[in-house]
């Protein structure tokens, strides 16, 4: 297991190490490329595009200013519909807030949804601590933690690994976790995902606390949103009896009808896609610690 | 049209020949160039480093010096961009109103070279050969600030003899970012080498942008390679006008 990025040294010192490897320059480059020429295609079809990264970019900056009422309102509406919101001052708080919350639970091991507000404030590293073993579900962070590895980008966290590198790390680390990679896995892309589904199916079916972040956070609804490819992040939204979800204040939007705006951008721009999977959003039953 | 000119700071110590060859351009298509001489540096340097307060004393000195003109010509997309894009954001965080109202009235009369000839004198061919097989770089602030688009290119096409060559993967950065090369000179050198590799693979005699910044850092790492490889402001090529090949040892 990795520290967390908190033990990280400052970039060009992280980075001179890495310059060096050329499988990993190789695995960026051909990623990187791929999806940029690909964003670039679905971009070019919606005629609107500049006018919506307009519209988007006002409506953050509108909920920005007004913080202090939308976060308000989002309290109320949460907690209307039954969930409840908890308020951290930091990453330290929000982690001994969400650690507190397990333990109210007495369950000791938690499935998660992939967020890098979470990585960021080192959450998993606070579990690990407190003896909580977490199992990061998204399919790129469940290579990230099983190669004791750290995300390498916020939308793609495993994009510096070629598939015959995930090969090994599932070979090598499965079993240490649960259940093994099948002997004979392949590095077909279907073969590892089957690997995964496999591996994960048992914790999803297992744990009682899921741990998310969210994309938005909408104060006129009270719902919070995750946009996501797999549909292992419904699972957790959805399975588990108790859901955690640790969302930045800046992820709060004014309202339902905003997020037009926002799905409308964000799989093309982020992962060259027309349209995510998989769009989640709740109202009920969460618990959600701000402001990292 | 009275045209006054912007050299920028790394063009006027380092790149004169850049600034020359804006005035050759303009010239030859029958404008008055001006060369207001108290001008100095845009600031973009002290901006990027967190330096405010000095940023915007040359934030004013700017808009003081340029406001009384009709179009003003900078061959850089970066200084440019800093002028249109960063002022007026600069002068209102300072509080300074006055000035983010007359950087906001100044900006649409600052143009990089190629929207000042494509989009404000309306010409494509400006007079120029030059036969050579040239490939174009979009710099970070060609691309994403100034969003210059194909008017680079449609310039290059209409030079007599040239023969453009698209870049693979052009939208990558250089890897010089200002002080990002002295900050982070690992990682940049990194860049630098993807960069030129894709320049190589194109097989172009002289590689050119909008940005000598860039340039600098691509001609430094091209010279250490020995490929031949000459590195050239756009400017440059747009002011050539004759068919005589380039001298050795000319660009960067």
């Amino acid at each position: 297991m990795s520290g967390g990025f908190k033990d990280t040294p400052p970039f060009p010192e992280a980075a001179r190490s890495f310059i060096g490897d050329s499988q990993l320059r190789t695995n960026l480059r051909r990623a990187t490329s791929t999806i940029r020429s690909k964003r670039n295609r679905l971009v070019d079809e919606l005629a609107d595009f500049e006018q919506l990264r307009e519209a988007a970019a006002a409506i953050k900056d509108d909920a920005l200013g007004r913080l202090d009422e939308l976060l308000e309102e989002l309290e109320r509406n949460v907690t209307a519909a039954g969930g409840y919101v908890h308020f951290a001052r930091d990453g330290s708080e929000a982690n001994r807030i969400v650690v507190d919350l397990i333990e109210r639970t007495g369950a000791r091991e938690v499935v998660k949804v992939k967020s890098m507000t979470t990585a960021e404030i080192g959450l998993n590293e606070a579990l690990a601590a407190a003896g909580v073993d977490v199992t990061e579900t998204d399919l790129a962070e469940l290579i990230v933690q099983l190669g004791g590895d750290l995300p390498s980008h916020i939308v793609v966290p495993a994009i510096h690994r070629d598939r015959s590198e995930i090969r090994e790390i599932f070979l090598e680390h499965m079993a240490d976790r649960g259940l093994a990679a099948p002997v004979g896995l392949t590095a077909e892309p279907a073969d590892l995902a089957a690997a995964a589904r496999a591996h994960l199916r048992e914790r999803f079916l297992r744990a009682r606390v899921a741990i998310s972040g969210a994309n938005f956070a909408v104060a006129g609804s009270g719902s919070l949103v995750v946009v996501e490819s797999e549909g292992n992040g419904r699972m957790c939204l959805s399975l588990p009896e108790t859901l955690i979800s640790v969302v930045g204040i800046d992820k709060v939007i004014p309202s339902f009808s905003d997020l037009e705006v926002f799905l409308q951008l964000l799989a093309r721009s982020a992962t060259g896609e027309r349209m995510n999977p998989y769009t989640s959003d709740w109202r009920i039953h969460l618990d959600v610690a701000v402001r990292s | 049209m009275r045209i006054a000119l912007f050299v920028t700071c790394v063009n006027d110590a380092v790149y004169p020949d850049t600034g020359r060859a804006v005035v050759t351009v303009l010239e030859r298509l029958g404008h008055d160039v001006v060369f207001p001489e108290a001008q100095t540096c845009c600031g973009q340097m002290h901006l990027n480093s967190g330096y405010q307060q000095e940023a915007v004393v040359l934030a004013r000195r700017f808009v003081e010096i340029f406001s009384s003109f009709e179009a003003i010509v900078v061959p850089s997309a970066s200084c440019a961009g800093t002028v249109v894009e960063a002022y007026a954001h600069l002068a209102e965080d300072v509080g300074d109103r006055a000035l983010a109202k007359a950087a906001r009235e100044l900006a649409p009369r600052v143009h990089e070279l190629t929207e000042l000839l494509v989009d404000v004198l309306g010409v494509t061919d400006v007079g120029a050969a030059f036969r050579h097989r040239v490939t174009y770089h979009p710099t970070c602030h060609s691309l994403r600030v100034l969003r210059l688009g194909e008017r680079p290119q449609q310039l290059l096409r209409a030079v007599a003899g040239l023969e453009l060559v698209e870049l693979p993967d052009a939208e990558s950065c250089c890897g010089f970012g200002g002080t990002f090369a002295i900050k982070n000179a690992d990682t940049s050198i990194a860049m630098l080498a993807d960069k030129l590799a894709a320049v190589h693979e194109t097989g172009a005699e002289v590689l050119c942008a909008a940005d000598n910044s860039c340039l600098a850092h691509l001609g430094g790492g091209s010279s250490r390679l020995g490929s031949g490889l000459r590195v050239m402001h756009l400017a440059e090529i747009l002011a050539s006008p004759a068919a005589a090949p380039l001298p050795p040892g000319a660009g960067r």
